[in-house]
């Protein structure tokens, strides 16, 4: 039988094989976080790689600004992963597995930070957007918006970790307040504070950079 | 902030301080209403309102369009997770 036959075959019964990869995005719907972790904790790597193709890429893009380059980002994120998995089995569901697993990565990635310590900086841009999604760019539309996103990178890039952090959480990952606070192991008010300064700070480094405020340059 | 005054019962300085939570609609119902009484009068706050929220949307739309995982990196994942050891089963 054909190759191609025996894909139509299988699709015609509903058993259309999943596309492989550690990190594709057709993890098994019916199954849960909570469930996968379950499975992970006892010894089930299938349903770990399974767990992660769900949210390593939003994971990366997290950890890739938090870290100063890309090298630190990745080695901060297969790091946490590995932690993820081996402690699996301390999971308790005090908080969600997306916030548990947020947790991990950032502590990670202070671990690294603690590691480099000392050593030169090595930063490298992190590669950026090309352009920020707009419906009906025109040409003129295109390179405001890269100048956009340049000054988006800068601000986000120019301040603390800590800012860069609960930005990122809460304002791109949309973690809610208390899983913010709990990824980052403060109390809640401390989160706010903390998200209403990088707010303002992140407002006022763009707009310092672009001249003025960013509703004129959507508008 | 420039040219603070007090309107609809609270000054622009106040507004500010609990601009995050308005943003985040974890405000009391009775102090939303007082901040969005601020904004109908107030317009410096409402452009600095306008201003953040666009500067965050604009910051969410840019970095979710960012480039997806390094390539490789899925097989340097896989390989460093099939060296873990086999857990016991309890």
């Amino acid at each position: 039988m054909h190759a191609g036959d025996a894909l139509r075959t299988a699709a015609e019964a509903g058993e259309v094989p999943r596309p492989r990869g550690l990190f594709s995005v057709t993890a098994d719907r019916d199954d849960t976080d909570a469930d996968l972790l379950r499975h992970s904790a006892e010894g089930d790597r299938a349903a770990f790689e399974r767990l992660v193709a769900r949210h390593a890429p939003a994971l990366y893009r997290f950890i890739g600004r938090v870290c100063s380059n890309p090298r630190d980002a990745e080695d901060a994120l297969q790091d946490g992963l590995l932690s993820a998995w081996r402690g699996a089995p301390t999971y308790r569901g005090a908080s969600s597995v997306r916030t548990w697993l947020f947790q991990i990565v950032i502590h990670a990635c202070r671990r690294l930070h603690r590691r480099r310590a000392g050593e030169p900086e090595r930063t490298e841009p992190v590669e950026a957007a090309t352009a920020i999604a707009s419906a009906d760019p025109g040409a003129d539309d295109r390179a405001a918006r890269r100048e956009l996103g340049a000054a988006l990178d800068a601000a986000l890039g120019g301040m603390p970790q800590e800012a860069r952090e609960v930005l990122l959480l809460r304002d791109v990952e949309g973690l809610s307040g208390e899983e913010v606070a709990a990824a980052l192991g403060i109390s809640l008010a401390a989160m706010k504070s903390r998200l209403h300064r990088a707010r303002l700070e992140l407002k006022r480094r763009v707009e310092h950079d672009l001249g003025h405020g960013v509703k004129e340059m959507l508008s | 902030m420039k040219g603070e005054r007090v309107v609809g019962g609270m000054s622009c300085t106040q507004v500010l301080a609990v601009l995050s939570d308005y943003l985040d609609d974890e405000l009391a119902a009775d102090v939303r209403a007082t901040v969005e009484a601020h904004l109908l009068g107030c317009d410096a706050c409402t452009r600095f309102g306008g201003d953040l929220t666009a500067t965050l949307g604009a910051l969410r739309a840019h970095l979710l369009a960012s480039a997806g995982l390094p390539e490789g990196m899925h097989e340097r994942f896989r390989e460093a997770l099939a060296r873990e050891p086999a857990r016991r089963r309890r």
